[in-house]
Order: structure tokens, then sequence, then C-alpha cells
């Protein structure tokens, strides 16, 4: 159905409308022709302002209407985008001017009126707040370019294990390939109706608006601070407006069904919904099934929720489950694959079986593969490193950061997990990054606060999260190299719970204390996150100092 | 066992589950002790929601519980009257 080639390009011949759901009933509707009149008085702004090809234009507002002309507006110019996360507790504004001192960009676009940026971090940056940009008369003015395929059209930002940011520059053409490949296996339709909450800034935001546009589809958009005071809006709005198309990091799957009976207040219907990808985090059977379950009474089909597995390094998506079949859940002998790496299909209420839920198959000209640990490509059956290719999987990092995983045409995901029958499964993580709530969190940044917190050196503390396939869960845990006292342990505790609750906006599921020569290692004082969660793993800090973790 | 005996029983409980730290099994939790001094995130915010309101048979809104309400004030909400936790906010 898509005769277009580029997002850009889709966006020019757009008729369907786009909505905004503010939440309490209120949606704004732009039309077609009004978001693109809009984005083109944005461009029309920014080139006054001195954007040209080639510069970044950095856009820190939550989502709305004016932040998709204010995208556009910035590609009519040929430059690139840049979304920050939003300024909280997970994103400082220390963590700001690094963004910004990383990208330089030429234009900031402020989600508030009043916002000053550090001019040291960005000294020629021109600054204009979002509520100008919407203020803007509209414009018939043609965009001043046409941005060229390869064009970076979306700078994605990851901070990796360390905290400090590495950029991914997203062409034109890789985010075109891949939002064809998501259309494809989504089977989208003219008559699909789109719902995302979102936030722009997450790979799955931008993507699922990105795609939806390429293929022309009706759209709404909930901002992500709206979702997060009251996640029953992403239903209403699905309901009220038809959605038939959306998607949800894993976490927010079990979220609904733990408000189901707070939805059922306010009347859903989600008999409209037939595709709705879950992924940006492990999945777990358990989740999947009481998502489903406690959702069948609001209408919600048999064989819509489709897992898939992506990353920001691929713009999105990598993986995804045919429209037409539901999602296989496996069994799998739990002991093999620790000790072993070895998968042994088992039979669901074997003793000791894992339940694997399947990704989904490649979307179309994407591949993948499993690597072992000497780096050679592992046979079916075998757990190993995760390698995926395909036309919008970057070849580097901006700077060249982290050339060790770029492998010819093949990136190095750091996941851990196995093909059956050609589907991905996840099993762990090699990496050392943390996710919790579809967000990647370095684990630097837990270490810092607690570090902080208790007066102690760099390196006294390891931070890595393990997945738990037997409670269905991503556990976070931090092994501190301190001394303490059995008797104030579980003072110290709370203590650095709530600190790093209040920095990082992130719960430690598990606080260890051990003797700071415990803690593994490198011979130049690094910590070994990797190895400190095998230690964990087998309860070899339990005897460290004053209690037991237990075996998870 | 009052709402507050109650309320710190379902955290231990959650805890040795895994949806809450695993160090509020144990923890010294006082009626002092405010919402903010658990360590819990947002999406553990929203299981302590859920289980508020098992626990005490009503509908409570996304934002009933705030970061410095104590374990004895979000007794007093719980066990109040729906009609009359607007005025205990």
């Amino acid at each position: 159905m898509m005769t277009v080639t580029s997002v850009f390009e889709a966006f020019k011949q757009r008729t369907a409308d786009i909505h905004l759901w503010a939440g309490e009933g209120k949606v704004q509707t732009w039309t077609a022709a009004q978001l693109r009149t809009q984005a083109q008085a944005c461009c029309e702004e920014f080139e006054r302002m001195g954007v040209a090809a080639g510069d970044t234009v950095v856009i820190a507002a939550d989502t709305s209407l004016a932040v998709i002309a204010c995208i556009f507006g910035a590609w009519g110019c040929g430059a690139a985008v840049a979304i920050p996360p939003p300024l909280n507790s997970t994103s400082s504004q220390g963590a700001r001017g690094r963004f910004l001192e990383f990208l330089r960009p030429k234009l900031f676009v402020s989600g508030q009126a009043d916002e000053t940026l550090d001019t040291a971090a960005s000294p020629e940056c021109a600054v204009i707040s979002i509520e100008g940009l919407a203020a803007l008369a509209p414009s018939v003015r043609d965009f001043g370019v046409a941005p060229c395929m390869d064009d970076v059209a979306l700078i994605q930002m990851t901070s990796g294990s360390t905290g400090l940011p590495k950029g991914i520059g997203i062409t034109h053409k890789m985010l075109a390939a891949n939002c064809a490949a998501i259309v494809d296996r989504t089977e989208a339709q003219a008559s699909d109706h789109a719902v995302s909450w979102l936030p722009l800034n997450h790979d799955m935001g931008f993507g699922v608006t990105a795609a939806s546009i390429m293929a022309g589809l009706a759209l709404t958009l909930i901002p992500s601070s709206v979702f997060m005071r009251s996640p029953s809006t992403w239903f209403e709005a699905i309901s009220r407006q038809r959605g038939s198309i959306s998607a949800s990091p894993a976490f927010a799957c079990s979220l609904m069904a733990t408000i189901a009976r707070r939805l059922a207040r306010t009347g859903v219907d989600l008999s409209s919904l037939r595709y709705l990808i879950v992924g940006a985090e492990p999945i777990f059977a358990a989740h999947l099934q009481s998502f489903e379950t406690a959702m069948r009474p609001f209408g919600l089909r048999e064989n819509v929720v489709k897992p898939a597995y992506g990353l920001a390094e691929a713009v999105v998506a990598v993986t995804c489950t045919d429209a037409a079949a539901p999602y296989r859940v496996i069994h799998v002998d739990g002991h093999a694959l620790r000790t072993l790496g070895v998968i042994t299909k088992l039979s669901d209420g074997t003793p000791g079986a894992l339940p694997f839920v399947s990704n989904g198959k490649p979307l179309p000209n994407y591949k993948v593969k499993i690597v072992d640990q000497d780096g050679m490509d592992a046979p079916s059956g075998i757990e190993g490193s995760l390698y995926i290719a395909g036309p919008s999987v970057a070849a580097s990092y901006m700077g060249n950061a982290d050339a060790d995983k770029f492998h010819d045409e093949w990136f190095d995901t750091g996941d851990l997990g196995f093909i059956d029958e050609g589907e991905v499964f996840i099993c762990g993580r090699r990496r050392d990054l943390i996710i919790r709530g579809g967000v990647n969190i370095s684990p630097s940044r837990i270490e810092w606060a607690v570090e902080e917190l208790l007066g102690l050196r760099q390196g006294q503390v390891a931070t890595f999260s393990v997945l738990d396939h037997e409670k269905s869960k991503e556990t976070i845990v931090a092994v501190i190299g301190k001394m303490t006292h059995p008797a104030e342990a579980a003072q110290d505790r709370l203590r650095i719970g709530r600190a790093v609750a209040d920095a990082v906006s992130v719960q430690l599921d598990h606080i260890v204390f051990v003797r700071s020569s415990c803690i593994p290692r490198t011979t130049s004082g690094k910590v070994q996150r990797t190895r400190a969660r095998e230690m964990f793993l087998r309860n070899e800090f339990s005897t460290s100092l004053e209690d037991s973790h237990g075996p998870l | 066992m009052d709402l507050f005996e109650k309320i710190v029983s379902m955290f231990r409980e959650q805890a040795r589950a895994g949806i809450f730290p695993a160090h509020l099994e144990h923890a010294d939790l006082s009626r002092a002790t405010t919402l903010g001094d658990l360590g819990i995130d947002s999406l553990g915010k929203m299981a302590l929601l859920t289980a508020l309101m098992d626990l005490a048979d009503q509908y409570f809104p996304d934002d009933a519980f705030k970061d410095d309400h104590t374990l004895e004030e979000i007794a007093q909400i719980a066990g109040a009257a729906p009609s009359s936790i607007a005025a205990l906010n």
C-alpha cells in the first residue's frame, strides 16, 4: 500500500488527521493540512534563526501537535532532530548539559517559555519555546529543502552503562526502512488508527509515530506525562478513538492488569484493538497472560498482543510477531540453560521448566544470529549473544564509540538469547544495562547515588540486574562494599533504597553488603558488574559479610 | 490487627514476593515511616495503590498517596469513607 519512500514524503502527502489526547476527555485535532502548514511555519522560523542542512535541533518538550510540526519543520530545513528525556529525577540538569555538549545543537526548543540554557555547554545555540512555535501563523510556503535519504533525521541517545551519552545517527533511509518493515509486519492499512502514549525520546515512541505517519494512519498521541499521571487514559483513548494499533513496554501491560478494577469505572472498550506491540524490555509470559485475562472483560480479542524485540541501534524494531499468528511460549529446562547454556525444551508443568516468550521472527530484510563465547556462529539450541543486521541497523555510534560492537553488517546487541523455529527468545543480558519500565538506566547512576550517600570512594558499589524468569521480573541488585553491623543493616538499606529512588527513580530490589575486597574488579580497579552478577546468582556474596539474599 | 498493621503486613508479603524491595520484608516500618522512605519507584507505587484498594476494598485515585504521607496517614486515608478521602488529602 505504501508508495512513499520516506516519512517526510509521507507527511507531505498525508491526509489523515492527528489527535492529541490530553486526558479527561479533552482531544485536540489537527487536520493533515493544518499540521503541514504549521510545520512549514516552523521551517521558516528555523531558517530565519540560522538552522541549515546538517544542523541539529533539540526538542525538549512533551508530546504535542506543535512538537510533531517542529520535527517536520526541522527536517524541512535539512536538519536532524534530537529529543532528550524530560527533566525529572531520572534526567537531571547535569545529564541535560552532557546531552547538549555532545550534540552542539544549533537550536534548542524548550518545553517552557522561561527555560534557559547553560550557554557554556552550547555557546552557539539559539533558544525558542514550543509555545512560541505553536503561536506562529501557519505558512503555505513549501519546505526549504527535501532532505536527502542519507541525511541524519534523528539522533537517538543511549547512555549505555557508563552514564555518558552515545549518539546514533539515524538517516531518513534507515528510518524509512524500519518504518516500512513495521508497517509490513503489522499489516497496517489506511483504515487503522494508531494510539501511542510513549514519549518521543523513546525509540519505541518515535518509531510508532513515524511508522504511523509513513503508513498514512490516523494517529492519536497521548503525552507521556498524562499517561503516567493516569494510565487508564491509554485505554480510554483506544476506546474512544477506536484505536486498532498501539505499542507499549511490557511493564505497561502488567500495570494495566493491576488497575483493571479501576478501568471498570471508565467503561473502556478494547474490541477495536487488533495489534499491540509489546517490547522495550524483557517480556515474561505470566505478565502477558495476566494482562490478556484482565482485559478480556473489556473486549480485548484473542491474538492481539504481539511481543517484539528491538533497540535504538536499529531505529527500533528488529523482530515482531506475525499479525496472523499468536505469540509462542516454550518451556526450557532451567538447569540445563543455567549450567550449560543449552536449550532443552520441556512440556509445560515439568519441574524446572522455565517459560520463554517468543519475540517473533525478524522483520523483512532483517537477520539475527546467535554467537557463542568464542565469537563463532552458534547452532540452534544454544544460548549466546544476539547479533542483528538489517537496513536500519547503525554501522557505528557517533564518534565511533564502542566500535567493538559493530562487526561488518552485524551489531552485537549485548543481549543473550536463542533462536527456535526462526523466532528470537531473550534469556538475559551480557551488557551492563538495567531496564525498568521500558527505560534504559545506566548502572553508574545508581552506583554514584549510593557512593554519594554513604561517602564511599568510586568502585565500592556494583549494580546490575538479573532476569528472574521464575518471578517474571527484572530484579535490580546493588552490591555495596561497606562493613555494616547487622543491627544497622536494615536501617541502612532503607536509607539507600530511598536515596536511589529519589535520585534515579528506580527501586533497588536487593541490597547486599559485602567487604570491599569481595567486589570483583579488573586489575585497573574497574568494577566487573557481569562477574558480580554471576557471583550473586551463585549466592557467593552470602558468606561475605552480614546476610544471605537467598537464591533468586 | 488494625489497618496500619495490615498495611505493614502487606508490604512484607509483597517484598517477599518480589514486588517491593526485598529489604522491606524485615525493615523497621513505623507509623512515622513515609511512603518516600520505602524506596519504591513509580511502578511500585502503582502496585501499592492496587494492593491498598484490595486491602481497603475501595477505589483510590492515582494520586491518592504522596511521598510525604506516613504509613499512619496512608492507613487513615485507606480506612476513611470514600467521601472523606479528598478532605484527608
